[in-house]
């Protein structure tokens, strides 16, 4: 019982780089947990009652690939469900790390806000994780009220995320490469303009832009997770070089890799990065036998890579936290999503239409050709000689 | 010089003619004369008779007739080429004589009646008749063609299959309809087009209904109507104007509808309802019909190819093309019939059952013509099923001879009188 | 004249004609009025057909459920597949195979596309009996894999690549929603070998659905996994085609203007329940029928239509027209 305390304890003491983001992870940090959830649309749950029950996992790191489970600083759990009510989530520690636990009883979408403070060199460092899940059961049908494909709003939120939706879209729509995304951010409730918003595929693609007067930043996703066989995976798909290592295909040794990972090999003592491993293997599927289990599982286009979206903003608000004295908030906040492959730079409608035709002509000749045969006045028998 | 009064020989063409002349008008005032209550739309029917057999009067003068041998022999093809089909199935004894010098004496007395009257040439129909379609049916006739064509005649083999079942029969008898349409076509010099086809079998679809129409008054007890008048109307069929046909038959149904609405009677109070089935009746030859409704019976239903068989079965056109209009007619022909030629006869005795209940009937005559080996053949089956069913039939063996007719008859009232007491015992 | 004679003088090529017009808009279109007749439609209103459908085909939930992991579909969660069965069940058993001859849209353009042969004046053409028999199969083969091929992927020895794979062969996936504009299923999908060989067999078929259609009376209804999937629950049904084999005479008259060829239509004369696999219920055999109650469509056992012979008559043109 003291591990989880002692996490706590180091995570607060030390200091963070500028760039780490704080988000939450649907992926267990033990594998062996996915044993007892079911693929929804809205990602893995638990079924507790024919219900559907979302646990999300805190992770923090520089980027998708460098990163590790996290534990919480503060309890500072919120949860906005899809009729806009606020609620904080249950706690608890599941898979080795704390987690929050929540019911998705209805159709659409719950939205999981945590945030940590802390004064670095005169500013309030405001770092939040935002989470947007959805809840969608076909077997409701789909006569829903197509209000609920909306984002929900929680007007507290020190600095919100907020993805704007595609163009008719509905519960089955996935984002694809080559989608156009837009992301409202939105401090204290109102639009933030000039904010950092900095985009980063799971590959390790990053654009970054700035939101404009009506705090929207939009970003074209980019095409790097081609869907590929299993046998072209080798060819196709990056394997990251310091990726072999890992392994990490039996929970138990991600648990030893973990101790020794106190101490990393550019010697940073950092807590969340000794799990590195673990977390890189559950978020990353662009590793080889990721990818092969992801595409023997889900099929080519089906396959999803996750974004991360990280954004920044600054205020001279000036005052004192916990007693020390800040005369700059820094804001940030991250939420992750994920994407799919375009699906038209693998299809093609020439050759289908070619095919079509081959369909076409060839009753088309071969009855053709029959009723000609057939006008003449006999047809010898065909003995066979075998 | 006194003028010599000039003497016409006549010839033997003349004397045949005379001689035919002689026996139609018996039978005719048999069938007329010999029955009370003949129905007024039937005296068409008499009188068309009478002009044709009797006073020498060709039906249809300018029009080219075709003579078809058998029922097979699609009518509203032969229509739709511009042409007449008439039928030169024979019922006369005295044709039967002369054209038994091309058979063996144990041959159909239809057959050898037909060759008579083609080698008579008194033709009743028509004064210049060539082409007769014969189609390949039972051996008798398939050998007649050779000696048709011997006679001079332009005989065109249709080829019928022996098995009526099987999807290969099926497609080759569609094969020889198809061929016979375009044949038929040069043949009269007018071809045979989708307007016209669709037209004629309107037409003869028209002459079927009314058939069917005063078939179905038969159901009726009391009886309105005698089965020597239904066999005079469809054996009007062979050689009528079609047109002028359905309206006369038509006719006479309306009077029958009448009839039944009154309740009438055409037979006795008690008269048995018989099922007449086997070789054709062909006028004149109505001999046994005769016998059996001046025995007090009377025919309610027939099986045969010279009545119930001719007109009973339609044909039914999904696309109103060349294409399918001839194959729609070609299977009129092949599937239903009932003709003994083919290798089953599963369907006739199904026929001769439901025609039993569904007329209400008293029990079966079935006539073989001696030498009608098919018919003479089928008749073992035929009677075995109908014993399964409890059904009484009465086979006879006949020819058109005048003779044994003593004995027939008194066959045939025997019948008759185990079917009257069969009747009360069952009340 | 009673209405049961009226009934009987019925031209059904117009009645059907206009009743197939009206289910093919209803179903291709409906979805635009936001009517959902729900996901267990025993016929191919096209899930494909996103925006216009106005319910989805059965198959095609069915093959989605039936992929679930083994685990999750040999548990309680499986219910839900009897669940959705249910009620297919429950629309097929009102119309029976009238799903196909009256309702079904491919079954209908099917229609449309026979009526444009007729505009050339071009025969159809039909298979002999040997070819029947082989290709009568097929729909079978097709139905294993409508039930199969999820099964397999549920079990993990196949990749969702095949996922819904009767709907990737389906002709009903390209051709309904191009009703609504939407061409985006004709295309060939490289993403994976699975998808490759579904979309281009797809294409394939939806070539040789385009021409077979035009040469043979309802092509692709002898092919249908429907067809046979109906044909299983076809006795229950309370919508009977039934045969009075003393009536018949084996004319053959309603075996030709069978759409499907089906032959024991007419030779068949001990059968009552004369429903065969192959048929879509279209009654125009009862049409064709010159015999007086020898073919009739039974509702709930009571007789709806039946071949009469002033029908007959009245259809064929033979009536007097004075």
């Amino acid at each position: 019982m003291l591990k989880p305390i002692a996490k706590i304890l180091l995570c607060a003491a030390l200091p963070l780089t500028a760039e780490a983001a704080l988000w939450f992870s649907d992926q267990p940090p033990d594998k062996r947990l996915m044993k007892d959830m079911k693929r929804s649309h809205g990602g893995h749950v638990f079924m507790e009652n024919e219900v559907y029950v979302k646990q999300l996992w805190l992770r923090k790191g520089e980027s998708l690939m460098e990163s590790a489970y996290a534990e919480p600083a503060r309890t500072d759990f919120k949860l906005v469900d899809t009729k806009q009510v606020l609620s904080v989530p249950d706690t608890l520690e599941s898979g080795g790390h704390s987690a929050i636990r929540f019911k998705m009883p209805d159709e659409g979408y719950y939205n999981a806000y945590y945030s940590e403070r802390s004064v670095e060199n005169g500013v309030l460092k405001v770092d939040a994780a935002k989470a947007e899940i959805l809840k969608h059961n076909c077997r409701l049908g789909h006569n829903y009220d197509r209000a609920l494909v909306n984002p929900n709003r929680w007007r507290d939120a020190p600095l919100d995320i907020v993805r704007l939706r595609l163009p008719d879209e509905d519960f089955h729509t996935r984002i694809r490469s080559g989608n156009l995304l837009k992301f409202l951010v939105l401090h204290q409730g109102r639009p933030a303009a000039g904010a950092k918003v900095r985009l980063e595929t799971q590959k390790g693609w990053i654009n970054v832009t700035r939101t404009d007067a009506e705090g929207v930043a939009s970003f074209q996703v980019i095409q790097d997770n081609f869907p590929v066989e299993e046998d072209e995976a080798e060819r196709f798909v990056a394997k990251p070089a310091e990726k072999e290592a890992a392994g990490a295909e039996k929970p138990a040794d991600k648990r030893a890799g973990k101790k020794d990972g106190l101490q990393t090999e550019d010697g940073e003592p950092s807590k969340w990065q000794a799990n590195k491993e673990a977390g890189e293997h559950a978020e990353h599927k662009g590793d080889h036998s990721e990818h092969k289990e992801a595409a023997s599982r889900w099929g080519g286009d089906r396959r999803e890579d996750h974004f991360l979206v990280r954004v920044d903003y600054q205020t001279d608000e000036a005052g004192s936290y916990q007693g020390q004295a800040y005369d700059k908030i820094h804001y940030s906040a991250a939420m992750t999503g994920s994407y799919a492959p375009n699906v038209q730079v693998s299809q093609s409608k020439s050759l289908g239409l070619i095919y079509a035709s081959a369909g076409f002509l060839t009753v088309g000749v071969g009855a053709t050709a029959y009723r000609r045969r057939r006008i003449k006045p006999f047809k010898e028998v065909d003995f066979d000689e075998r | 010089m006194s003028a010599i009064p000039e003497h016409e020989i006549e010839s033997g063409v003349q004397r045949h003619a005379r001689h035919q002349g002689m026996e139609a008008g018996g039978v005719l005032d048999q069938v007329e004369r010999g029955f009370a209550g003949n129905p007024k739309a039937m005296q068409y029917f008499y009188d068309l008779f009478r002009d044709v057999y009797c006073e020498g009067v060709k039906p249809h003068p300018d029009k080219q007739t075709i003579g078809t041998m058998c029922v097979q022999i699609p009518d509203e093809i032969i229509h739709a080429a511009g042409g007449v089909p008439v039928r030169m199935c024979n019922g006369f004894y005295t044709d039967e004589e002369l054209g038994s010098e091309f058979m063996p004496a144990k041959s159909c007395s239809l057959v050898k009646a037909s060759l008579g009257m083609l080698k008579s040439q008194t033709n009743p129909y028509s004064a210049g008749i060539q082409t007769i379609v014969n189609p390949t049916t039972c051996d008798q006739k398939k050998k007649a063609a050779g000696m048709m064509r011997e006679m001079g005649y332009d005989v065109y083999d249709m080829e019928l299959p022996p098995v009526k079942e099987s999807e290969e029969g099926r497609e080759y008898w569609r094969r020889s309809v198809r061929k016979f349409t375009q044949h038929i076509g040069k043949l009269t010099g007018k071809k045979v087009t989708r307007r016209n086809l669709k037209q004629t079998i309107q037409q003869v679809g028209r002459a079927q209904l009314a058939y069917h129409r005063l078939n179905e008054l038969r159901k009726h007890t009391p009886i309105p109507i005698l089965g020597k008048d239904i066999f005079m109307v469809t054996n009007a069929y062979f050689f009528d104007d079609l047109a002028r046909w359905t309206r006369a038959t038509e006719a006479l149904c309306a009077e029958i509808e009448a009839r039944v609405a009154q309740g009438y009677n055409a037979a006795g109070r008690r008269s048995p309802r018989i099922v007449f089935t086997g070789s054709p009746p062909v006028f004149p030859n109505l001999k046994l019909p005769l016998m059996i409704e001046q025995a007090d019976g009377v025919i309610v239903a027939d099986e045969t190819c010279s009545s119930n068989r001719l007109l009973n079965d339609m044909v039914s056109v999904d696309e109103w093309f060349m294409y399918d209009m001839v194959d729609a007619v070609a299977d009129r022909y092949l599937k239903s019939c009932t003709c003994p030629i083919f290798t089953m006869n599963d369907d006739r005795i199904r026929r001769l059952i439901e025609l039993y209940r569904t007329f209400n009937a008293d029990g079966i005559i079935y006539q073989a013509f001696a030498g009608c080996s098919v018919y003479e053949m089928e008749q073992r089956s035929v009677a075995k099923a109908m014993e399964k069913e409890g059904i009484p039939m009465l086979y006879i063996e006949t020819d058109y001879s005048p003779s044994h007719a003593g004995q027939l008859s008194t066959r045939v009232e025997a019948f008759i009188e185990s079917l009257k007491s069969r009747r009360r015992q069952m009340l | 004249m009673n209405v049961k004679a009226t009934i009987d003088r019925i031209d059904v090529r117009r009645f059907r004609f206009w009743f197939q017009l009206f289910a093919f808009a209803f179903l291709v279109y409906g979805g635009w009025l936001a009517v959902d007749l729900g996901n267990s439609l025993p016929t191919f209103a096209c899930g494909y057909n996103r925006k216009g459908t106005a319910g989805v085909c059965y198959l095609l939930p069915l093959q989605h459920q039936l992929a679930q992991p083994w685990s999750q579909l040999f548990s309680k969660e499986g219910l839900a597949v009897l669940g959705g069965f249910a009620l297919f069940l429950l629309w097929f058993l009102v119309l029976n195979k009238a799903w196909c001859g009256f309702i079904c849209p491919l079954g209908t353009l099917q229609d449309w596309i026979t009526g444009l042969r007729k505009r050339f004046g071009l025969r159809y053409s039909s298979y002999s009996d040997e070819q029947f028999a082989k290709l009568t199969w097929i729909k079978y083969g097709l139905l294993l894999v409508v039930i199969f091929v999820p099964l397999l992927i549920g079990g993990h020895f196949l990749t969702h690549d095949w996922g819904t794979a009767y709907c990737q062969l389906c002709p009903a996936r390209m051709i309904i929603p191009l009703f609504n504009g939407d061409f985006s299923q004709w295309k060939i999908d490289f993403s994976s070998t699975g998808r490759m060989v579904l979309t281009a067999l797809g294409m394939f078929i939806a070539g040789l659905f385009l021409a077979g259609s035009f040469l043979k009376k309802r092509f692709f209804c002898f092919f249908c996994p429907m067809s046979a999937f109906h044909y299983i629950f076809a006795k229950l049904s309370l919508f009977k085609l039934k045969k009075e084999g003393s009536k018949c005479t084996v004319c053959g008259d309603c075996y030709r203007v069978c759409d499907l060829q089906i032959k024991p239509i007419a030779d068949d004369v001990i059968s009552q329940d004369i429903l065969k696999d192959d048929c879509i219920l279209c009654m125009k055999c009862v049409a064709a029928c010159p015999e007086q109650g020898a073919l009739r469509v039974d509702i709930l056992g009571k007789t709806v239509f039946e071949s009469t012979k002033d029908g007959f008559a009245k259809r064929m043109g033979m009536e007097d027209k004075q």
